[in-house]
């Protein structure tokens, strides 16, 4: 096959390569591979992840060709396809949480016919909608007798640590999870923590004992390793209690009821909301996106009325912790298809990583039939210097087809943003607005939706 | 220690870990996170952790001779580096 890429992500592992083509997804193996892979088919581990949703389906399929795959002589697998990709560092807590406990149950169920999981990198979980799903299976391999867990140390730092950050100290962890990839390592989530915040036995062992024994010397764990048969039984209560703890966890200072009766605090129920919700729900029943994203979109409220109106997926985006806590809650407790991830919108993910191409930018995972941006021009524009005419570019860009809100300078959301400074942005009208969208796009409806002018503009791009 | 001596250690502990890991191994458990496994997985790992601060303890009473030691080696390396 001559279209066929190889993820430029999938390189750590040697038993194995990804490769993309348009709308498939293979991994072919090595022998190696291919022996492990069997051997693990024989537990019938891989049938039992499937069938809860814990792990993508994956099918054997021969007669396919690739280019350069000598190194790769055992069998090619062919994968579903997750409908967007998204990195640790673009989740929120919520789905940091679910990804950590996905992870241990699928280990611990793995321990339970004698295969373990070969590391316990965050990037192996994605999402369909709010729920997360293990897409690594060359990751499963035979346990070996009295061997310890060896990828404890990645689970801490990928999963553990960032969460803990979270809900030790209030600090979101994306921006430094982005800036080293990897994680937080636990030697400096230890250096963070007040000595009073350590005083549990998970912070004891997890955090404190191991930032600790960190420093020891390298001769006298490995020697300590090849004399100690590490048990079964240890292996399994440590991945129960971490389980169990990170069960517990959540955001230090959440109020529950901001993040978890989102319906209450966010009720949508008065005209000039009914008359945005009914222009999406035209918008939705006409274009019919199958991948849908919402910039900006908050706990989700016009993502649920686009699904609801003939959008089949959305993959959401916003800066507010709490609004994307929240949003998780909603898609999971109404089964919404909604994947809410945190965007920054004037510094979106980069591609980035080894040969700066292990992840890709927010732009090079594009794969939008359509774009909303409601309630955001004006953030980008008046919050972040970003020129007008860049803004709508941008977002234009995203997709064929969209809805952009236009947000007038009298609106009180844009007064509080000049609130404290000077009014330098002269060409923020919707005249000008206009001009640029027009410039880039055919504009099919237009809507005024409150009595300050906030309008709607469907647009269809040149 | 001379540049040699560290060169050898090096090796050895790479050695060491090499022989220690399954396999399959590609990931580096990190020397903490084997100890901690080891410490509360059973007795034996245990006492690895406390032979290994024990050893510690004694080598903060030795710290005079060693760090004369360490002291004449690098001065030695220092005077090498120069010529």
């Amino acid at each position: 096959m001559n279209n066929m890429v190889v993820d430029p992500g999938s390189f750590r592992d040697p038993k194995g390569r990804v490769f993309l083509t348009g709308d498939k997804i293979y991994r072919i193996t090595s022998a190696a591979g291919k022996a492990e892979f069997e051997f693990v088919q024989s537990t019938g581990l891989l049938d039992q992840l499937v069938a809860n949703g814990h792990i993508v389906t994956s099918a054997i399929v021969s007669n396919i060709d690739f280019a350069d795959n000598a190194q790769f002589d055992g069998i090619t697998i062919e994968h579903e396809k997750i409908p967007y990709i998204s990195y640790p560092y673009e989740w929120s807590f919520s789905f940091l949480k679910v990804a950590a406990l996905l992870h241990l149950d699928v280990h611990l169920q793995a321990l339970d016919v004698g295969v373990t999981l070969s590391d316990a990198s965050a990037y192996n979980v994605q999402f369909r909608g709010p729920n997360p799903v293990f897409i690594d299976i060359l990751s499963f391999r035979k346990l070996q007798k009295g061997e310890a867990w060896e990828g404890h140390r990645q689970f801490c730092e990928q999963f553990l640590n960032p969460l803990l950050l979270r809900a030790k100290l209030d600090l979101t962890p994306n921006a430094w999870y982005r800036g080293t990839q990897e994680g937080i390592t636990t030697p400096d989530l230890n250096r963070l923590l007040p000595w009073y915040k350590k005083t549990s036995w998970n912070m004891l062992t997890q955090v404190v004992a191991q930032s600790a024994l960190q420093n020891a010397s390298l001769n006298t764990a490995a020697d300590a390793a090849k004399k100690i048969e590490y048990p079964l039984s240890a292996y399994i209560s440590m991945l129960s209690r971490l389980r169990n703890w990170i069960a517990t966890l959540v955001p230090a200072n959440a109020k529950k009821t901001e993040w978890q009766d989102y319906s209450t605090n966010h009720s949508y129920h008065d005209d000039e909301k009914s008359a945005k919700a009914r222009f999406i729900a035209d918008f939705a029943k006409v274009v019919k996106p199958e991948i849908l994203w919402d910039i900006g979109c908050n706990t989700g409220d016009y993502t649920k009325t686009a699904l609801e109106n003939g959008a089949g997926y959305s993959v959401g985006f916003d800066f507010d912790q709490g609004a994307l806590d929240a949003a998780y809650a909603r898609a999971r407790n109404e089964k919404l298809a909604f994947q809410p991830l945190f965007l920054d919108g004037a510094n979106p993910s980069p591609s980035q990583g080894w040969n700066e191409s292990e992840r890709r930018s927010m732009s090079q995972r594009r794969n939008a039939d359509a774009v909303i941006a409601l309630a955001f021009i004006h953030h980008l524009v008046i919050g972040r210097n970003i020129p007008l005419g860049d803004a709508v570019r941008w977002l234009v860009g995203m997709a064929p087809q969209g809805v952009i809100e236009f947000v007038p300078k009298n609106d009180p959301m844009v007064l509080r943003l000049l609130a404290l400074r000077q009014d330098i942005f002269t060409d923020y009208s919707e005249e000008t607005f206009l001009k640029f969208l027009s410039q880039y796009a055919d504009i099919v409806k237009s809507e005024t939706v409150t009595e300050a002018g906030r309008s709607l503009h469907w647009f269809k791009r040149k | 220690m001379t540049k040699s001596k560290v060169f050898l250690f090096v090796c050895t502990a790479l050695y060491g870990f090499a022989i220690a890991s399954p396999a399959y191994a590609y990931l580096d458990p990190g020397t903490g996170s084997m100890l901690l496994q080891l410490m509360l997985g059973g007795v034996a790992g245990l006492l690895v952790i406390v032979k290994l601060y024990f050893h510690k303890l004694t080598g903060f009473f030795r710290f005079n001779s060693n760090s004369a030691e360490i002291m004449a080696s690098e001065t030695q390396e220092k005077d090498n580096d120069s010529k």
